[in-house]
């Protein structure tokens, strides 16, 4: 029905549609709380039996619980002040949660990096040459140097001319996949949660 | 209507044909179509037998992906991938340790495993918290998932799903660990992230020929089959457009 | 006339002299002596419960209803509900007012000898009652006996093999042959039968009269005395054995016996009738028990058959009328009163017993002799007490089972509750669950082996204490991370880290500025971007989706700055969204910084429509929301760090307004070869985007401002330089190595 409100917005089929959506979104908003059962489950088993990594999995509950008091604060019906709550979610957001992604988002430069480096090592292929290649270039034109910026020209040919190509290429592949599956689903040949 | 629609309209028109073209005329008579082979997913039953002579574990990382965006579908795939798997796994007792980046996963992924553990009999063996929820972000989801390989007793690791750059974590930590690794993503950031972490890589729509190698279903690979007569009628459809605006 | 006792549980025939069932090994004989008074039925009194045990007396085993739950609802062995026909003596019994039984337990099928028919087979009510009497009689006695007796007595109706079948096979033998002989030589029986081929068992005995109206003795409690009793035999019609008929060795065995004083408690007698039926005349004593019991009763009987225990043994004057009567010779000792088990030819005088019997004698222990059964209306109660016990023959008590050669029969304690409460061996051993192979042969255990075991044993106690589901930890280093990839990347990160104190903590510590190596590339993207922004006059809407979350806010917040700063400097509406849950979050503190709350270059208005699930959905409903609120966008800009977040809102952005409305957007240098493709140098869905600090400082540039991406892309480059050269050097060292191990 929502595929058919989009090739035929008619007869009331747009209404239904929105309506359907809504539903299904108030429903996937409900597993977050499944998500959040879950994470109590699978810390909370690793805590009482002290397996290994226990301590990380202390910090994660305690953190969650943590989390979660500046928006508990802020139901009326508890008169906790607004500066009051609204200083800790500051103090969670900003000056915790922030910072730890940032490090976590650096870190994925380095962890790339330390794979490119051994990158010969696991595929010792012209293919992986290349790979490496193409890698100094893009870095290189991306912040081309003094006298180098002619770098940042090939830098622009291959996003824009290979890159382009490999790209949609790659687009179209997916949304062929993605639209056959689709179809599958739709006409129940995929049912990848039922004996049937 | 406006062109976009027409155009998804039209495509999703014919590829329908197509689908049920084939598994009409194919699908149950005529020779088996070939499918090349994909060194991915013809080891992936290599590992799990090795997983479960180890002792070890297999874990499997089904991204971040939800099943009301974008990614729905490469979710869908991914967790038709995992189905295959199951069956393996749990026959060979290579419990599996799942971990999902999006609540609605989880209790898809707890399914698949319940059932695949009833099938065999083992249903009191089933545990649900088999399944992770590691985080909704997808760079803690990776950071988290990289642990699993360190604090867990794994022996083969597959990514399979909606991942970007942070892939990166869980490659660098099964490299790291020793732990045998395999990848089918669809996202080019992914791609490039795990690339120099292992050589057993599925790249964009590969990803989508997961349970056609593994479980050699016939409707399987017939849905390759038609992936292929549609890639091949929109490349004739470029080539004209292209000489037409010549 | 038969010289044999019904077994009231299996209906064998056993010897007069048996005390208990030589098939079932029930008792034959009660143990207790019957109260003088009639004692009611006990009403409370809760049969056994058992599955194989004579829990029903035998008023009652015709009767369903009393069948205890769990019980077979079947009849106890040997029962059957018509009787025999031949039950001669036992007829006549009944007829006689001798109560018996109301159903007598049919015989075995190995039992076959003649029973003639009787007319008065079918026990009456008022026999049935009449029986019910003197049983009760037996059962308020019975209270009081052992517990012990009580358990001996109540076994299973299943026969188990007792000891007592290992006995000598010479008494079947002179069971058989008695019966064989006497079946030879009496022509009273029909001519139809042919006793002497269909005889295997033990005749049935006739119970003389002065045995038929003795009382009978009480049974155990517990035990209905009907199953331990012998049901009355019936009168036998047939004319009385010739004392002839007796063999002369079985007259030489029978005649010692009886002479010896012999303590040993004799089974009781088999519970006659009620003392309705008036005394036995003389003249209803068969001769041939009249010819028998003479010799007996003139000898000096120490062991006394079967019922001699319970019988009067006093002076002459307390014996009861019948006995005094002529023709009756009453033993002027412990009266043998029950004829021999065989026959004694006339005038065999009685020798004296050979050495072999008297040293059975000795050696036989003898118990205590039972209490002497008040017989309801022959004895009174005071006299009972005054009886002597009768002797049984020595030979004869070194064959009575005791009980501690029974207790091994009891291998199993006795139940504790449930309906088998008090029982023993009603129920095999319950298996634990393992099941022992009986087929493989006994091992014999070395050392080695009993070591082996144990350790194995330990072993397997470990892994089982194991807590459910523990994982065995992988123990030791892991294969892939030697020494030299801690080093690599121990080197790596201290390049890296060289290049970024460097360019940005040095120079603010040492007051010097790095100087630049690198300028930031004018991208045709970040241009067409500007240009858009910049072409947006007073009133319009623009949508701005805030798509990251903390962890790409450093990266994204340096592109978001410049934007941000660009689009609040023209005279437009600004709603922001998100589809991300911390989105919110983000953007206001992203417009905090950026200080578009008091600055006053701010020339937009802004307001935060907030937070909407569902991803691509969300931005549909966003849209929608937006359009309805104030008209159609001019713009949607886009900051995101992840594709499919780009490609839904540059697809819902499409489908809402037919592509009419453009989609700018900032994202991560990680986008930029997806996004490349929706831009099409200008051509596509994306008007224009910047990504990363390279696309920041170039859009900084392109509106002549210097922010924090361009203080921070000279650090960039310098990173840039580090991390080439890494990757450089190790491919060169990977390379280098991987053609040596080719040559080798």
């Amino acid at each position: 029905m929502v595929l058919a409100s989009y090739l035929m917005p008619a007869w009331g089929l747009v209404d239904l549609r929105n309506r359907l959506i809504e539903w299904a979104v108030i429903v996937a908003a409900f597993t977050f709380m499944l998500g959040i059962f879950n994470i109590l489950q699978v810390h909370g088993r690793r805590l009482s039996r002290r397996r290994s990594g226990w301590f990380y999995s202390l910090v994660l509950v305690v953190a969650m619980a943590l989390a979660m008091l500046p928006p508990i604060f802020s139901i009326p019906l508890l008169n906790v002040p607004e500066s009051t709550w609204m200083w800790a979610d500051r103090l969670i957001f900003d000056d915790i949660i922030t910072p730890v992604g940032a490090t976590l988002a650096a870190l994925v430069a380095f962890v790339l990096l330390a794979a490119a480096f051994r990158l010969l090592r696991t595929r010792h292929s012209a293919e992986a040459l290349l790979f490496l290649v193409v890698v100094i270039v893009t870095l290189l034109g991306t912040t081309p140097l003094v006298g180098g910026e002619w770098l940042a020209d090939v830098r622009y040919w291959l996003i824009t001319v290979p890159g382009m190509a490999g790209m949609r290429g790659l687009l179209l592949g997916v949304g062929l996949g993605i639209m056959i599956t689709a179809l599958r689903v739709f006409i129940g040949d995929e049912h990848p949660y039922t004996d049937l | 209507m406006s062109t976009d629609t027409v155009m998804a309209s039209l495509l999703l028109g014919v590829g329908f044909i197509v689908l049920m073209g084939l598994r009409i005329l194919r699908g149950k008579k005529g020779p088996d179509p070939m499918v090349r082979p994909l060194p991915v997913f013809q080891e992936l039953k290599t590992e799990v037998g090795y997983a479960a002579e180890s002792g070890g574990g297999l874990h499997i990382a089904l991204g971040n992906g939800s099943l009301y965006g974008q990614s729905a579908i490469t979710s869908v795939a991914a967790l038709q991938l995992f189905s295959s798997l199951s069956d393996t796994m749990v026959a060979y007792d290579a419990p599996p340790i799942v971990t999902v980046g999006d609540p609605t996963l989880l209790p898809l992924a707890q399914d698949i495993l319940r059932r695949t553990y009833e099938r065999v009999g083992q249903a009191k063996l089933f545990d649900p918290r088999q399944v992770w929820f590691v985080a909704p972000s997808p760079v803690a989801y990776a950071a988290g998932a990289a642990q699993v390989s360190a604090l867990e007793p794994i022996s083969a690791e597959m990514v399979i799903g909606d991942f970007s750059a942070e892939v990166g974590f869980i490659g660098q930590s099964s490299m790291r660990h020793g732990i045998s690794s395999l990848a089918a993503v669809a996202a080019p950031a992914a791609i490039g992230a795990l690339y120099p972490a292992t050589s057993r890589l599925a790249m964009g729509e590969e990803m989508f020929a997961g349970s056609a190698q593994v479980t050699g279903e016939r409707r399987h690979v017939l849905a390759l089959l038609a992936q292929d007569v549609l890639r091949l009628i929109l490349i004739l459809a470029i080539l004209t457009s292209a000489l037409l605006a010549m | 006339m038969h010289t044999a006792l019904r077994c009231p549980m299996c209906g064998t025939m056993n010897p007069v002299g048996n005390v208990y069932c030589d098939r079932c090994h029930a008792r034959l004989v009660p143990m207790a002596a019957a109260p003088s008074q009639p004692a009611e039925p006990e009403p409370d009194r809760s049969p056994i419960k058992g599955l194989s045990l004579p829990t029903i007396p035998p008023e009652h085993w015709q009767e369903p209803s009393h069948i205890q739950p769990g019980e077979p609802e079947e009849a106890p062995i040997g029962e059957t509900t018509e009787p025999q026909a031949g039950d001669d003596w036992l007829t006549q019994l009944r007829s006689g007012g001798v109560e018996g039984p109301a159903d007598i337990p049919a015989q075995s099928p190995e039992i076959e000898f003649p029973l003639e028919p009787s007319d008065e087979v079918p026990p009456t009510e008022s026999a049935e009652s009449e029986m019910e009497d003197w049983l009760a009689g037996l059962r308020g006695a019975a209270k009081e006996m052992p517990v012990a007796e009580t358990e001996v007595v109540a076994e299973p109706l299943e026969p188990e093999p007792h000891p007592m079948d290992t006995r000598e096979d010479w008494l079947d033998q002179l069971r058989g042959g008695i019966a064989d002989e006497i079946a030879a030589e009496a022509p009273s029986y029909p001519p139809e039968t042919t006793a002497a081929e269909e005889m295997t068992e033990p005749v049935e005995v006739e119970i003389p009269d002065w045995l038929q109206e003795l009382e009978p003795i009480i049974p155990s409690p517990g035990v209905s005395p009907e199953a331990e009793t012998v049901p009355p035999v019936a009168e036998e019609e047939a004319p009385a054995l010739e004392a002839a008929e007796m063999p002369d060795w079985l007259a030489e065995i029978a005649a010692p016996p009886m002479e010896a004083e012999v303590e040993a408690p004799m089974p009781s007698v088999p519970p006659v009738a009620e003392e309705e039926a008036p005394a036995l005349e003389a003249a209803e004593m068969p001769d041939w028990l009249a010819e028998i019991a003479a010799p007996p009763m003139e000898a000096e009987a120490e062991a006394p058959l079967v019922g001699e225990a319970e019988l009067p043994t006093g002076g002459l004057e307390e014996l009861p009328d019948w006995l005094k009567e002529p023709g009756i010779k009453v033993p002027t000792q412990a009266a043998p009163a029950v004829p021999p088990l065989v026959e004694f030819p006339v005038g065999v005088e009685a020798t004296a017993p050979p050495d072999w019997l008297a040293e059975l004698e000795k050696e036989a222990e003898i118990s205590a002799p039972p209490a002497v059964p008040a017989f309801e209306g022959v004895i009174s109660p005071s006299e009972t007490q005054e009886l002597m016990p009768a002797e049984i023959p020595a030979w004869m008590e070194a064959l009575r089972p005791h009980p501690e050669a029974a207790e091994p029969m009891d291998l199993e304690p006795a139940e504790a509750g449930g309906v088998l409460e008090g029982i023993r061996g009603a129920l095999p051993p319950l298996g634990i669950g393992i099941e022992v192979p009986t087929d493989q042969p006994p091992v014999e255990p070395t050392e080695e082996a009993v070591e082996a075991l144990l350790s194995r044993a330990q072993l397997l106690q470990s892994l089982i204490s194991q807590p459910e589901g523990t994982p065995v930890p992988v123990s030791g280093k892991r294969e892939g991370w030697e020494w030299g990839g801690r080093i690599q990347h121990w080197l790596i990160m201290l390049t890296l880290l060289l290049a970024v104190v460097s360019t940005l903590i040095l120079p603010q510590f040492m007051g010097f500025q790095f100087p630049p190596v690198a300028q930031p590339v004018d991208s045709p993207a970040v241009r067409q971007m500007y240009e858009v922004i910049e072409g947006f006059t007073e009133g319009t809407s623009v949508v701005v989706a805030f798509e990251y979350g903390p962890a790409e806010a450093d990266e994204l917040n340096l592109v978001t700055m410049p934007v941000l700063r660009h689009l609040f400097s023209q005279p437009i509406s600004v709603t922001i969204v998100t589809t991300r849950p911390e989105g919110r979050r983000i953007a206001e503190s992203i417009l905090e910084e950026v200080g578009v709350a008091d600055g006053e270059w701010v020339k937009a208005d802004y307001h935060i429509l907030g937070y909407r699930p569902g991803n691509a959905v969300g931005a549909s409903q966003l849209l929608g929301q937006v359009s309805r609120d104030s008209g159609s966008p001019q713009a949607v800009v886009v900051l995101t760090s992840r594709v499919v977040l780009l490609q839904q809102w540059i697809e819902q952005t499409r489908a809402q307004f037919q592509g009419q409305v453009p989609v700018l957007a900032g994202l991560s240098a990680a986008l930029e070869p997806v996004a490349a493709p929706y831009w099409a140098t200008g051509s596509g869905p994306l008007r224009g985007f910047a990504s990363g600090l390279g696309g920041a400082a170039a859009y900084e540039a392109a509106s002549g401002t210097v922010g924090k991406a361009t203080e921070r892309f000279n650090t960039l480059a310098i990173f840039h330089l580090f991390a080439v050269g890494t990757i450089v050097l190790g491919a060169v060292v990977y390379a280098l190595a991987g053609l040596g191990r080719k040559k080798s």
